[in-house]
């Protein structure tokens, strides 16, 4: 009895779990989440070494074997892992390339898009009136267009097509989600007290937004940016399979796909693989997303 | 109501006219002057470019400029194909029904098994069937599609050999064109393979097309149903001793459709936005497919009029849901 009885003590004495324990207890529950958050660190891992983790360079063509199937496959030759493309290229070492691109596609269009979402969103709460009233009728303008109708419109606007564009046309398509994020988070935020308090201290607009309003808006920026990542990179890889993306021999993913175009009927390998790759990556992002909205929203979990 | 009505109203104006304002600039902002655009490589006389220009009112003010194209837009005026020289309204009306008929296939498809799996989920909750529904859903929505939709002509059409690889009918029948929607036509064609055919053409860009509604419809009639199934008057009609089906089915399941059916509407843009990938892959002469292929060949005043009847479909279809939304739900009237 008495063993128990110190026991519950010890329990009730030991102090509180920190934040963060507590938001990685939450966040451990979810298996998925745990699953993606592995493959974004390996995916990580191989685009930071992609020259030293892929067997040969992304671009060089092999002439002695055109379309070589798979090792595995009957014809396959174990220099080339996943077989070789119409040209002679190594298609893992194209993919493990092409994860540095799409991980780096992702950053931008997400830091792009987060950065002046934020801005416009703070600038909608705190200016009101008929600032809040145009830019929010602006946003609501961009997304009644379907996304990649919208991210077509934008890259036939900036002429030509290629990667840096692709990647601007996406932030541009993603950017009123976050906008209508900060901007309700901030006004809930700039009714409560102790923003009135700071104001009545005498911090100036810019302090008010960025330090005392901007941190308590996070939580929700986060989950967004981690799904926005996904949709990002599948929405480059859209674009880029249109031929309206990143341009041969980049070895981005979605043009991998493009290029599988004529060849896939004899060729499976040409097509699946970057596929996957885009599948695996997006789905990684997804889970991981899910798990810090469940684990950073307690009220959404049910 | 009618004030609600009101409201609304006035919010879509001026989001149409916003809408308006993003294809003005369209033709403005792409590289090239519209009128040398129309004339392309073979170049034109710089007086006679002058004098087109003047005709076409590209010497005005930008802000008359717009004040005209509005007119245009208002009496049904989008402009011509470059390429084809036919007004792109009657290019989009002989299209539009190939991207309608896909589009409902691909929805029906979704709500078929989308919903059934989410209710069947939900009432098993954190059962392995609810697990491996809500893994296959975020499957669902992070498919890259145009890879899904060649891995389905790879497996299905090339491999099996079950389905053909694009097009909406097979060369060997003819249908007169008359709904555009060529299940109907064909019915009431004289042959009758040529149902089969055009049901055989429809069924894999439909699957492609409506798996990221399904996922999405799964996971929202899931949610939707678990919210509903913990409401008091779910546990009254359970002690009231009624059968777990009759609770589920006819309980819980009318209430969980408001926000069910709300969702399966807002899916009217990710459906046409797909479009244009799945009739890309699928070579569905649809709008979608229309509309890269305007870009590709730069005929932009079919890319303007086309994003333009687009975005006020989309803007009309959202406008529907949310007077259906309100007439259904009087909270949210205010």
């Amino acid at each position: 009895m008495a063993t128990i009885d110190s026991d519950a003590t010890a329990r009730a004495v030991r102090p509180p779990p920190g934040r963060l324990a507590a938001f990685w207890r939450s966040f451990a529950e979810n298996r998925g989440a745990i699953v993606g958050l592995a493959i974004m660190i390996v995916l990580i891992v191989v685009a930071v070494g992609a020259d030293y983790v892929a067997p040969h360079s992304p671009i060089e063509q092999f002439r002695t074997s055109f379309l070589a199937p798979p090792a595995w496959v009957e014809g396959g030759n174990s220099d080339f892992l996943l077989g070789t493309d119409d040209l002679g290229r190594d298609i893992l070492s194209r993919l493990i390339h092409g994860a540095r691109l799409s991980l780096m596609i992702g950053a931008m269009v997400v830091t792009l898009s987060l950065a002046v979402g934020t801005l416009l969103g703070l600038s909608a709460a705190f200016a009101g009136g008929i600032i809040d009233i145009t830019l929010m009728r602006l946003m609501d303008v961009l997304l009644v267009f379907p996304s990649l109708v919208l991210a077509v419109v934008i890259v036939a606007i900036l002429g030509h097509p290629s990667l840096m564009n692709a990647m601007f046309a996406v932030s541009i398509v993603t950017l009123p989600h976050y906008t209508r994020l900060v901007r309700a988070a901030a006004l809930s935020e700039l009714a409560r007290d102790y923003v009135t308090a700071t104001r009545c201290a005498g911090a100036g607009t810019l302090r008010l937004m960025l330090i005392t309003v901007l941190p308590n808006c996070v939580a929700p920026l986060i989950v967004q940016a981690t799904l926005g990542f996904s949709s990002a990179i599948l929405d480059e890889a859209a674009l880029s399979f249109l031929g309206l993306g990143a341009q041969p021999p980049t070895p981005e993913w979605g043009t991998m796909l493009a290029g599988a175009l004529q060849y896939y009927q004899r060729a499976w390998w040409m097509l699946t693989f970057p596929g996957l790759a885009i599948l695996i990556t997006v789905l990684a992002f997804n889970l991981f997303g899910d798990g810090l909205r469940d684990a950073l929203d307690p009220k959404l979990k049910r | 109501m009618l004030q609600f009505i009101l409201r609304r109203v006035s919010l879509i104006i001026p989001t149409f006219v916003g809408v308006t304002l993003l294809t003005f600039a369209l033709i403005r902002l792409v590289p090239g002057d519209p009128i040398e655009v129309r004339f392309g490589e073979r170049g034109i006389a710089p007086e006679r470019l002058a004098e087109l220009r003047h005709e076409a009112g590209l010497d005005q003010p930008l802000w008359k400029q717009f004040l005209d194209y509005e007119e245009q837009v208002a009496s049904g005026d989008l402009g011509t194909s470059v390429v084809t020289k036919q007004p792109v309204w009657t290019e989009f009306t002989q299209l539009f029904p190939a991207t309608v008929e896909l589009s409902v296939c691909a929805i029906v498809f979704a709500i078929l098994i989308g919903l059934p799996l989410g209710v069947i989920a939900a009432v098993k909750r954190g059962s392995p069937f609810d697990y491996g529904l809500m893994g296959l859903s975020v499957t669902g929505a992070s498919m890259p599609i145009p890879w899904w939709g060649l891995m389905m002509i790879l497996i299905f059409s090339v491999g099996l050999g079950w389905t053909p690889v694009s097009g909406r009918i097979a060369d060997a029948f003819y249908v007169e064109p008359w709904t555009g929607f060529m299940l109907i036509d064909s019915w009431f064609s004289d042959d009758d393979g040529a149902v089969l055919s055009a049901i055989s053409h429809l069924i894999l860009p439909a699957i492609v097309l409506g798996t990221i509604p399904l996922a999405t419809v799964a996971r929202m009639t899931r949610s939707a149903m678990l919210e509903v199934l913990n409401e008091d008057y779910i546990r009254t009609a359970r002690a009231k001793g009624l059968g777990a089906g009759r609770v589920v089915l006819i309980h819980a399941l009318r209430n969980a459709l408001i926000p069910v059916v709300t969702v399966i509407g807002l899916q009217v843009g990710t459906l046409l936005g797909g479009a244009i990938l799945t009739e890309t892959i699928f070579s569905w002469p649809g709008v979608g497919h229309w509309l890269v292929e305007s870009v590709q060949r730069r005929d932009y005043p079919v890319l303007q009029g086309g994003v333009l009847l687009v975005a006020s479909l989309v803007m009309l279809v959202n406008f529907g849901v949310d007077l259906t939304y309100g007439f259904l739900n009087p909270r949210i009237r205010r």
